[in-house]
């Protein structure tokens, strides 16, 4: 069930790569300015599809938007020190591999708060290292699988613009979507976040 | 996963954009280690659009390529006097300490195919410059015509010390053209104002020429200047040598002159009636405020003012105003 997101109690089905379904509170997925350039006016039909990303890691992003739906409007990076305990614990419980599928997923959602702690926590990770000891931290990519990455940047394209076809269809049966495509929405709010950490990191 | 995880973390394998957030809220010294892991680390702190000025130092104790952030120095990478001549060693021997301003990290790293000048376009090109901005020279090194070699163009040539006549001859044949030359003491041992090697430095087209001289400086040296700006600190002038370049100046010397600042420590008071004895000028009142449009100073503000002064002209129309304080004890702007 979903619709026009206007009250927390609203809540919306999202698809995994699995194919499984689970709900998420409008609330929480207004954290998203990805979902909020494509569906937020215009609602969904049927389950909004984020494929690319298994359901683990989506549940797990949106626990954190869950758990952060009523602190202050985000304003930047935060010092991992000012982190609350609930924060540490959410970060640390995770293993590398569902740390970094949530940052990738949490990118494409656009989630600024959930992206920059985590980027800020990779950030600290490397702080003080030379770069011997970034080369053994930073484990280097081969060339098969830069090769994979790029595939996967394709094919994360492909299904951005997947949804922004189905983002488009959906508005052309509610007549309400605005003319900007949805990818470029989508550009336009990461832009908007790379230039915020642009100013904050020339600061 | 935990902020001291010990696991090797795939970096580079992120996402562009998360990859690119990451680095821009690293530290500059972490970005900069970052840049030199590999060539994909480089082109992504490259990405971030970092932005600082790039300075080479020769100093008593070593050479060093110093990278700026606003008006502090930011991260050192220092070199022995042998590593810095072009072609002279292999890059597998060529290894600068890298240390961050306040000394907190440091780390001393060979790059496989990095000479001096690999290091230095490496930091021109993480922090997007398109050429060295100052050279200082605090003594001569063994290779320094092979050193020069090591780099294009630059902005501002320093020099702190005085070399044998030869030595400053050669040093300053090889570094200039510049834009700007600051010489923080006469280079050349013999001091006699009517050196032909020091009259030679002068009449060059300079920017900017600033002379932090003990001595005193003689008028003719001052009238065969060549630059836009002149900023001189030395001795005070006596009133009759400054009304005599107020002359020559309104006569036509020092055509290419926009500016001309003396300062001094020496508090003797300038009798303004004697620098302006026989000039024919116009006294501005104090209350009388012109603002200048990009003006010719050391720090390229905006715009600037000057309040009252004493006008006067040239027979080609051009003006000037000329003005009296304390420290900076006279100044000659040009108006138009």
């Amino acid at each position: 069930m979903t619709s026009p997101a206007s009250s927390s109690e609203v809540k919306y089905l999202i698809e995994s790569s699995e194919g499984n379904t689970f709900d998420v509170s409008g609330a929480a997925l207004r954290q998203s300015n990805t979902f909020n350039a494509m569906f937020l006016n215009i609602g969904a039909d049927g389950p909004i599809p984020f494929t690319d990303y298994n359901e683990a890691t989506l549940k797990k992003v949106f626990e954190y938007c869950e758990h952060s739906v009523n602190e202050e409007n985000y304003s930047g990076p935060k010092h991992q020190d000012d982190l609350s305990k609930w924060d540490l614990n959410f970060f640390n419980e995770m293993d590398q591999k569902m740390f970094i599928d949530v940052i990738n997923a949490s990118n494409f959602l656009d989630i600024e708060r959930l992206t920059s702690y985590c980027c800020e926590r990779i950030a600290r990770m490397l702080r003080g290292k030379n770069t011997q000891e970034m080369i053994k931290v930073i484990t280097l990519p081969t060339a098969e699988e830069l090769e994979a990455k790029q595939k996967v940047e394709e094919k994360k394209a492909a299904a951005a613009k997947k949804v922004a076809e189905k983002a488009a269809e959906t508005a052309e049966k509610t007549e309400t979507l605005e003319e900007l495509p949805v990818q470029q929405l989508v550009q336009t709010t990461r832009n908007k976040l790379t230039r915020k950490y642009l100013s904050f990191s020339n600061e | 996963m935990e902020a001291g995880d010990r696991h090797p973390f795939p970096l580079l394998r992120l996402s562009d954009d998360p990859l690119q957030l990451v680095v821009l809220l690293m530290r500059r010294f972490d970005q900069f280690a970052l840049s030199l892991v590999s060539k994909r680390s480089k082109e992504v702190v490259k990405s971030i659009g970092l932005s600082s000025r790039i300075t080479i130092k020769v100093d008593e104790e070593e050479v060093s390529i110093r990278i700026h952030k606003r008006i502090t120095e930011n991260i050192r990478c220092s070199f022995a006097d042998d590593q810095v001549a072009i072609n002279n060693l292999p890059s597998e021997m060529v290894k600068p300490t890298v240390t961050s301003t306040r000394g907190r990290h440091t780390f001393t790293r060979s790059r496989k195919g990095y000479r001096f000048e690999d290091w230095l376009s490496h930091c021109l090109e993480v922090f997007h410059q398109s050429k060295v901005t100052t050279v200082f020279f605090e003594r001569l090194i063994p290779h320094f015509k092979s050193f020069r070699k090591t780099f294009e163009s630059f902005t501002i040539l320093k020099i702190v010390r005085e070399y044998t006549d030869e030595e400053a001859r050669d040093l300053l044949k090889l570094f200039i053209p510049v834009k700007k030359l600051y010489l923080d003491c006469n280079p050349f041992t013999n001091k006699d104002e009517n050196n032909k090697l020091l009259q030679e430095v002068f009449i060059q087209n300079f920017n900017h020429l600033d002379l932090n001289w003990r001595s005193s400086l003689a008028i003719d040296n001052l009238l065969i200047m060549n630059s836009k700006v002149i900023t001189i600190s030395s001795e005070k002038l006596s009133e009759h040598v400054l009304n005599r370049f107020i002359k020559h100046w309104m006569a036509g010397s020092n055509p290419r002159l926009e500016y001309l600042e003396l300062s001094s420590d020496d508090d003797r008071i300038i009798n303004e009636e004697a620098v302006l004895k026989g000039v024919n000028y116009q006294k501005m009142p104090s209350t009388h405020r012109r603002y200048l449009e990009n003006p010719p100073f050391i720090n390229n503000p905006d715009y600037a003012y000057i309040d009252g002064g004493y006008d006067v002209r040239r027979a080609d129309g051009t003006t000037a105003s000329v003005l009296f304080n304390e420290y900076v004890y006279f100044v000659l702007v040009v108006l138009n």
